[in-house]
This record gives C-alpha cells, sequence and structure tokens, in this order.
C-alpha cells in the first residue's frame, strides 16, 4: 500500500479535527442544557403524574399511568382561576401603563439636553435597585390608611415602578436610534411635536414597545412580597400568593396539582417571551453591550 | 421654546410622579419610622431616637442575616456566571437551531420564581423527592435527608435555586456581547497562533468587560432584593439559617407589625444596596462616553 498523500492526510485529519469539534460542541451543549432542562423535564412530568405514583414511586421517570387528572383539578378549582384572571388584569394594565410613561419619557431623554439630565437619568435607575420590602413598608401603612389594601390600583401603581426606571432607559436606546430628521419633517410640515412622535416615531419603536411590555409583565408576573401583602381577600389574590394559601397544606401537598398550577401559569410567560424573546434580547442588551 | 418645555415636562413628569409616589415617598418615610417605636400590635408610635438601631446591632440575627444576605447574593451568582458564560459560549459555536437552543436554555429565567420555588422544594422534599432517590441510587447516602428542613444543607439548596434561575441571564448577556465582538480580532489571534485559552483570557474576557461588570452587579442586587425564591421554600428557616435582610424585614414588618425595628433593618440594607448600585451605575454611565 503507497503512503497517502500529504495534502490528502492533512484535509482528512482537519475534516476529523472539525467532526472531533462538532461533537464537542455538542456533547457540551447537552451537558450544560442538561442541568438547566432537568427541572424543568420533572415539573412537567410530575404534572401528568397520580398523587398515588408520586407517593408510591419518588423516583418515577416517566409519567405512567399518563394522566391529565391534576389540570382537570386544577382548572376546575374556581379559586384558581379567579387568581389567574385578577393576575392577568393587573400585569396588563400594569404593561400598558409602564409603555406609555416609558415611551414619553424615553423620548424626551433621548431628544432634549437640559441642566441635569444625566444625573436625572442615573437616578431613575437606581430607583430599581433600592429595597422593595423597605418601599413596601410604608407604603402598605399608605395603602391602608387610604383603603386601597385589596384593589387592582395599589397592585398596578405598585408593579408599574418594578420596570419602569429601566423601561425608560430601554426605550431611550431605541429612541436614540430613530433618526431626529424624521419628526423635524414632520414638524415642518405642521405637526406639533407630539402629533409627530405619535404619527411617526411611535410605529418606528414598536419593538421597543414589544420590549418593555413584555419586561414589565414579566416583573409583575413574578412578584409575591407585594402580592401577599397588599391583598388578603380570596377574590382579589393574584397567582403566586395564591399557589401558597391553596397547594401547600400543613399535612400534605398535592404536588402534582401543584405542579399541573406551575405549568399553566407558566403558559403566558413561556408564550410570550418565546414569540417576542428578539425584542427583549434587544432591549435588555441595548444599553449593555454598546459603548 | 415654550412649547418645547412644556413638552419636556408634560412627557417626563408622569413618570417622575409615579416613581416618586411608590419609590421615593416611602423611602423617606420608612427612614423616618426607623427613629421611632412604631408598633402595629402594641399601637405605639412616638419618637425614639437611635434606640432601633442600638437594638438591632446587639441583636445575633442581625449578624446572621448580614452574613447569609452576602452569601446568597455573591456565591450563587460566581457560580451562575460560569455556567452561564459557558453556555453562551458553546452557543455561540456554529451550531444548528441555535435560537431554539437559547430558547430552552432560558425557561428558568422564563417560568415564574413562585414556580421555580416550589419545584425545589419538591425535588429536595425528605419522602417524595427525587433528589434523595437519586442519591441513595447513587450510594451517596443511605436514608433520605430532609434537605430544606436541615441548617447545614438548607442555604446550599437555596443557593442552587438562586443560580439555576440566574444562569440564562447571564447566558444572555454574554451571548449578545460575544456576537458584538469582533470576529477580526479573534481570527487575526488564532493565525498569530493563539491558543484557545489565550484567546478567552486576552481578547474575549477585556472585550466583555462591560457587560461582565453590569450583568455580575445587577444579579448581585436582585439577588439582595429576594423574597419570592426564598420565602416560599424555607420561610428563612431552619431557625434563621436562610433569613436574609429581605425575609427578616417582611418578617419583622408583616408577621410581627414591628414597623419601627423593620424599617431600621431597612436602612441598614439600604446602605449596602447603594454601595452596590453606586458601582453599577459607574459601570453604566462609564460605558456611555
Amino acid at each position: 500500500m503507497s503512503a497517502l498523500s500529504p495534502t490528502l492526510t492533512l484535509r482528512r485529519s482537519r475534516r476529523r479535527a472539525r467532526v472531533w469539534h462538532g461533537v464537542m460542541v455538542y456533547a457540551l451543549l447537552a451537558i450544560l442544557l442538561a442541568f438547566s432542562l432537568l427541572p424543568i423535564y420533572w415539573l412537567l412530568a410530575t404534572s401528568f403524574k397520580t398523587r398515588f405514583d408520586i407517593f408510591a414511586n419518588p423516583g418515577q421517570f416517566f409519567p405512567f399511568p399518563f394522566t391529565l387528572h391534576a389540570y382537570q383539578q386544577v382548572l376546575s378549582d374556581p379559586h384558581f382561576l379567579t387568581y389567574f384572571k385578577n393576575s392577568l388584569i393587573v400585569n396588563l394594565a400594569t404593561s400598558l401603563i409602564t409603555v406609555a410613561l416609558a415611551l414619553l419619557a424615553g423620548y424626551s431623554f433621548s431628544r432634549f439636553r437640559f441642566r441635569g439630565n444625566q444625573a436625572l437619568l442615573l437616578f431613575i435607575l437606581a430607583t430599581q435597585m433600592f429595597p422593595s420590602a423597605v418601599l413596601l413598608l410604608s407604603l402598605y401603612i399608605l395603602f391602608r390608611q387610604l383603603h386601597l389594601l385589596n384593589t387592582y390600583p395599589a397592585l398596578i401603581i405598585s408593579y408599574v415602578t418594578f420596570g419602569l426606571p429601566f423601561s425608560i432607559w430601554m426605550m431611550k436606546g431605541f429612541a436614540d436610534g430613530v433618526p431626529e430628521e424624521i419628526e423635524q419633517a414632520a414638524m415642518i410640515d405642521g405637526c406639533s411635536r407630539m402629533q409627530a412622535l405619535l404619527r411617526v416615531v411611535v410605529p418606528m419603536l414598536v419593538p421597543g414597545m414589544i420590549a418593555v411590555a413584555l419586561f414589565s409583565f414579566l416583573a409583575g408576573w413574578n412578584d409575591l412580597m407585594w402580592s401577599l401583602t397588599l391583598t388578603s381577600s380570596t377574590s382579589m389574590r393574584l397567582i403566586p400568593p395564591g399557589f401558597i394559601l391553596t397547594y401547600v397544606g400543613q399535612f400534605q401537598t398535592y404536588w402534582n396539582q401543584l405542579m399541573a398550577g406551575s405549568v399553566l401559569v407558566s403558559i403566558p410567560t413561556v408564550a410570550v417571551f418565546t414569540l417576542l424573546q428578539r425584542y427583549l434580547v434587544q432591549g435588555l442588551t441595548s444599553g449593555g453591550v454598546k459603548g | 421654546m415654550m412649547r418645547e418645555r412644556a413638552f419636556l415636562i408634560g412627557t417626563i413628569f408622569p413618570a417622575l410622579a409615579v416613581i416618586g409616589f411608590v419609590v421615593l415617598y416611602p423611602l423617606v418615610r420608612s427612614v423616618s419610622f426607623s427613629l421611632t417605636n412604631y408598633n402595629l400590635i402594641f399601637g405605639t408610635h412616638s419618637f425614639d431616637g437611635l434606640q432601633q438601631f442600638s437594638s438591632l446591632f446587639s441583636d445575633p440575627t442581625f449578624y446572621t442575616a448580614l452574613l447569609n444576605t452576602l452569601l446568597l447574593s455573591i456565591g450563587p451568582m460566581l457560580a451562575a456566571f460560569v455556567l452561564g458564560f459557558a453556555q453562551a459560549l458553546v452557543l455561540n459555536q456554529a451550531i444548528r437551531a441555535r435560537s431554539f437552543f437559547r430558547g430552552l436554555a432560558l425557561l428558568p429565567w422564563v417560568i415564574p420564581q413562585v414556580v421555580v420555588a416550589y419545584l425545589f422544594r419538591f425535588m429536595f422534599n425528605q419522602s417524595v423527592g427525587v433528589v434523595n432517590v437519586v442519591l441513595k441510587g447513587l450510594g451517596l447516602i443511605a436514608h433520605s435527608l430532609p434537605w430544606l428542613a436541615l441548617p447545614h444543607s438548607a442555604p446550599w439548596v437555596v443557593g442552587l435555586i438562586y443560580a439555576w434561575n440566574e444562569v440564562p441571564f447571564f447566558m444572555l448577556m454574554l451571548l449578545a456581547g460575544l456576537q458584538s465582538l469582533s470576529g477580526d480580532v479573534l481570527e487575526a489571534a488564532l493565525v498569530d497562533g493563539a491558543t484557545p485559552v489565550k484567546q478567552f483570557f486576552y481578547i474575549i474576557v477585556p472585550g466583555l468587560r462591560r457587560i461582565i461588570t453590569i450583568s455580575t452587579v445587577l444579579i448581585v442586587i436582585w439577588n439582595f432584593n429576594n423574597f419570592t425564591l426564598i420565602w416560599p421554600t424555607t420561610h428563612g428557616g431552619p431557625v434563621n439559617a436562610t433569613t436574609t435582610f429581605a425575609v427578616w424585614v417582611y418578617v419583622q414588618a408583616f408577621e410581627n407589625f414591628n414597623i419601627g425595628y423593620a424599617a431600621a433593618i431597612g436602612v441598614i440594607w439600604l446602605i449596602f444596596l447603594l454601595v452596590l448600585t453606586f458601582f453599577y451605575l459607574r459601570a453604566v454611565s462609564g460605558s456611555e462616553q
């Protein structure tokens, strides 16, 4: 057998190296994703199990018998549906208000330079970092005096501030990307600045508005402490406190129902995120990456 | 000119008003509560000077909560940073269906935190938890342990929950950063014979320095404030083993109704956060120029 020509050997070893590299990359990807995804698999699998199997066979990997019983139980629980409705109302309202406020403020911070504007922007961002339990302490007492406990407005105005500071920064970032000539042309044509903003600039800021809506929705949907404190009646309760107070008994916990409920309350955030993730990524990194 | 000024004020004021009402006003009021003996159960509410602070500094729980808050803010952040960076580096390779895998990797961050808390509480449960089943199967433990009820293991489990939840955030930020690095520089380094390790430490890490600072400080701040991941899992227990400032303020304010004391804890907590926030803002604004 004659020896292979040197170039062929080289090409082969290169290709082999590339194949190896590919195998390594996918193997690493699998290991790293397993860390993130195994608990989520367990959440899903448990939600399709019977209560008996969870106790009798805690290591059962595939749900067998596979049952939707836990989902039926959760979905026929009127309390769960009330909590879900309350969470949707509060968080959708929060999103809308945050988008409106952040759009106006972010646009102006992008277009106007005034004394202290940089300091004001940094100050707004700093408010996002204040310890929320400390704020809640005083707001709880204020809302109690104003008879606003157990109402939507108390929750909504609180939730708006969760995402607003960061949202103003995101909107400013997006508005910086829209050339000023566009609204100047509209203003020469006789539009007021507000008309120019609404008719010409807003359509170009849609990705930013989606990012802000999503960010503020997720921030509110995640809250536990505020909703636990500001509501006490079952009819006004949101999902996170509802979870604590419904499925986790002192003596027994309905794990399959808890997991089925978990899957159901994760659907809105996962769905919204999957559809719109590129806008959020763009928004979150607009301030962080550039520069 | 007048119109422009009216427009500017009219657009910025609504946002500032909301922030003032929900953030600034309560902040000032809470600080003033810390100087009183305000208690909703005893009905006391009078000026008390620095009395709350002196009881606070002689309360052993204060030092426990401080240590727990610091450890739980920084430890899980480091673990999540390493794992998130690894995920970002792998996802930055030429792989098929990258956005699909990125979407999967994001799931731990997208599902609500209260769901995360209960999921881990279930997995670490003594009688029905899968962690005990696996560890027994591997022969690492002889019998099932109540992980979240033991003072030695509960902080580690809570730390694991934090880390698991925030890996995707690091992945997302660092992947975006990697994709913004110029390919030319990386290729030039390869041609010059830089090993991947050298390339990583001399080109990638310096190139991402700003995004690394911002995302790590942000996560530390979020961990400092976290309540949702701890409360449903341990309530700060067993015996304060996982009590952080967030949990402690909540307990003092809304279970003991000891408003003055809770406010005093809050003031100390706030001072720590202001220091962190200073570093964060410096990183954010330093890059604007």
